[in-house]
């Protein structure tokens, strides 16, 4: 049996030999189809995995706040969330984590940095006053008080921090940072309003979408005072949501262009058959079956698309690797993906050289023959 | 011994059926250069198809060596076209593209006769009978037309096989070259072979030993 169709290989790729030119406008053509596929799956697949690569360590979501109020009251009473609310919702969630999403601002007085931190409770000294605090007022850290810090202020002193002036009304021994604010700041204190952010980290199969409802309500029960409406962005959301319309468009294209090229493929194949009955009937006459004549079309067919499945990968990751680096993307594929693309491929290309091989079984040769 | 009875094969053509062999009755024995004469249209052709397997669609009865091949599925038939029958055609039917080693082997090949040796021993035979060695090499479309039946009753003969069957084998062949053909054909039939030669060609008809004669589908005459 082995032999057998070792001899009907042999004569596939005798006749591909005997018509190089058929052969080889073929290989062109399905080469054509399969770069394009190639490209199109290396190109998407390497965008995604870069995508992926680069967020994988964003599993966050980030929670901004809107002050429903603010639009129509003032913009100092944008919300922000002060050191001690972050440090609730981080004991009352110990399996998640949240941050903000950048940190905190410095403020330059006298030409030094300095932190600031945003607070409604922090351990005041006697004599300091917070719980009436406006938002111009603003606690010091008592090194930073009298001689032995570096600011020579004191309660009661305006500090210039940009073009405002703050009243100090406290010292604080909280060491977090230099400089404390009431947690109802003006916005333009921060140039932008990316403290109003959280990131909120947690394992991928948690419900977010509860868990956010939660957090939010924890934040409105610390600040009764007024009430926040809070959106969220899931960043490992959007970019899977990104992910996905580029590997559609990848398939959509892709299959246009297998497609394409399959018809092409067909056509060949049915040319081929109808070039060759004379061929086909001679083999026949001379003892070949029906199925020995299937057998080597789809040899023939097995052969071309082989041949041109290496040259399109060559030339697939040729142009694919120059069009990643112009866009400065790393080329990323497994070889997993490329091995189901070339099996899919073959099968494909196979299905598609049955009726080919059927319709050359199926020739009336005594007609051809005499 | 090929034994054919009562064989009837008919074509629908233009809504109308068409009786090309009607109930046909013929026995070729063993060793023997039958020819089959008859005009255009006689269903001499037709007749040759059924014979050699090349057509299965008919009515009737016949065997080689009383094993009759009406119920052969196509691995069969193929099997046994392979094996025991060789052609000669009209027009050759040689791969031009290929060398006359190559068609030879082919022949071989299909037959499944794989061993390369022997098959390199068969080909250099049958070559030497038709007196075409030194042309091994060249490609069929090279050849003039008497090379090129040569090449074709060589490639018949090479697998040893029990039935040689030709249609109009001199049909494109000047006289003198026609005479050759039927010459090697004689010889093949000494060496045991079975020849069955369809011909309008009265002169071709009269070096074979037996001669049916074949007119509307029936057979009207036999000579010997």
């Amino acid at each position: 049996m082995i032999t057998k169709y070792k001899n009907l290989y042999k004569l596939s790729s005798d006749f591909i030999k005997e018509n190089k030119k058929r052969a080889f406008l073929s290989v062109i053509s399905v080469t054509i189809g399969l770069t394009g596929i190639l490209i199109v799956l290396i190109i998407s697949s390497s965008i995604s995995n870069n995508l992926k690569a680069e967020t994988s360590e964003i599993k966050k979501l980030e929670l901004t706040a809107i002050n429903e109020a603010a639009a129509t009251i003032a913009p100092e009473d944008e919300q922000l969330i002060s050191d001690y609310d972050l440090n609730f919702l981080n004991s009352q969630y110990p399996d998640i984590d949240i941050t903000r999403s950048a940190p905190l601002p410095q403020v330059n007085i006298d030409g030094k940095p300095y932190s600031v931190s945003f607070a409604d409770q922090i351990t005041l000294e006697e004599g300091s006053d917070f719980t009436n605090s406006t938002g111009r007022d603003v606690i010091l850290h008592k090194d930073l008080i009298g001689e032995d810090g570096s600011l020579d202020y004191k309660i009661g002193d305006k500090i210039a921090i940009g073009d405002i002036y703050y009243t100090v009304v406290g010292t604080t021994t909280d060491t977090a940072s230099n400089i404390y604010m009431p947690m109802y700041l003006d916005a333009s204190f921060n140039q932008d309003s990316s403290t109003n952010a959280l990131q909120v980290s947690m394992p991928t199969k948690m419900y977010k979408a509860e868990l956010m409802d939660e957090i939010v309500d924890q934040i409105n029960e610390l600040n009764q005072n007024s009430t926040y409406t809070y959106m969220y962005f899931d960043m490992d959301e959007i970019l899977g949501m990104l992910v996905n319309i580029l590997s559609t468009v990848a398939v959509v294209f892709g299959s246009i262009i297998l497609l394409v090229s399959l018809i092409g493929i067909i056509n060949m194949l049915y040319v081929s058959v109808s070039e060759r009955q004379s061929e086909i009937a001679i083999l026949r006459s001379q003892g070949l079956q029906k199925s020995d004549i299937s057998m080597m079309f789809l040899f023939e067919a097995l052969i071309i698309i082989c041949i041109a499945t290496i040259i399109s990968f060559i030339f697939a990751f040729i142009i694919s690797i120059l069009i990643l680096n112009f866009q400065d993307i790393d080329l990323h594929i497994s070889p997993l993906y490329l091995v189901s693309i070339v099996l899919f491929v073959l099968l494909v290309t196979m299905i598609t050289g049955v009726a080919p091989a059927r319709k050359a079984a199926s020739l009336n040769i005594s007609e051809i023959l005499i | 011994m090929i034994r054919i009875n009562n064989l009837c094969k008919s074509y629908k053509a233009g809504g109308e059926e068409l009786k090309v062999l009607d109930n046909l009755t013929l026995t070729i024995a063993d060793n023997s250069l039958t020819s089959i004469m008859g005009r255009s249209g006689s269903g001499k052709s037709t007749l040759l198809k059924i014979i050699g397997m090349l057509d299965n669609n008919y009515e009737g009865y016949i065997s080689y060596d009383d094993v009759p091949i009406k119920d052969m599925d196509d691995a069969q038939l193929s099997a046994f076209r392979g094996i025991e029958i060789g052609f000669v055609f009209q027009d050759f039917q040689l791969i031009s593209h290929l060398t006359v080693y190559k068609n030879l082997e082919l022949a071989l090949i299909c037959a499944g006769k794989y061993d390369k040796e022997e098959n390199d021993t068969q080909i250099q035979k049958a070559l030497e009978a038709v007196e075409l060695a030194d042309k091994s090499d060249q490609k069929c479309r090279n050849l003039s037309g008497g090379q090129k039946q040569r090449v074709c009753i060589a490639r018949a003969i090479v697998k040893s096989p029990k039935i040689v069957i030709a249609d109009e084998p001199t049909g494109a062949l000047d006289v003198d070259t026609a005479d050759e053909i039927m010459k090697l054909f004689q010889r093949i039939n000494e060496e045991g072979q079975t020849i069955i030669i369809v011909t309008h060609d009265e002169e071709v008809a009269k070096k074979c030993n037996e001669t049916y004669y074949l007119s509307k589908g029936k057979i009207y005459d036999y000579k010997i």
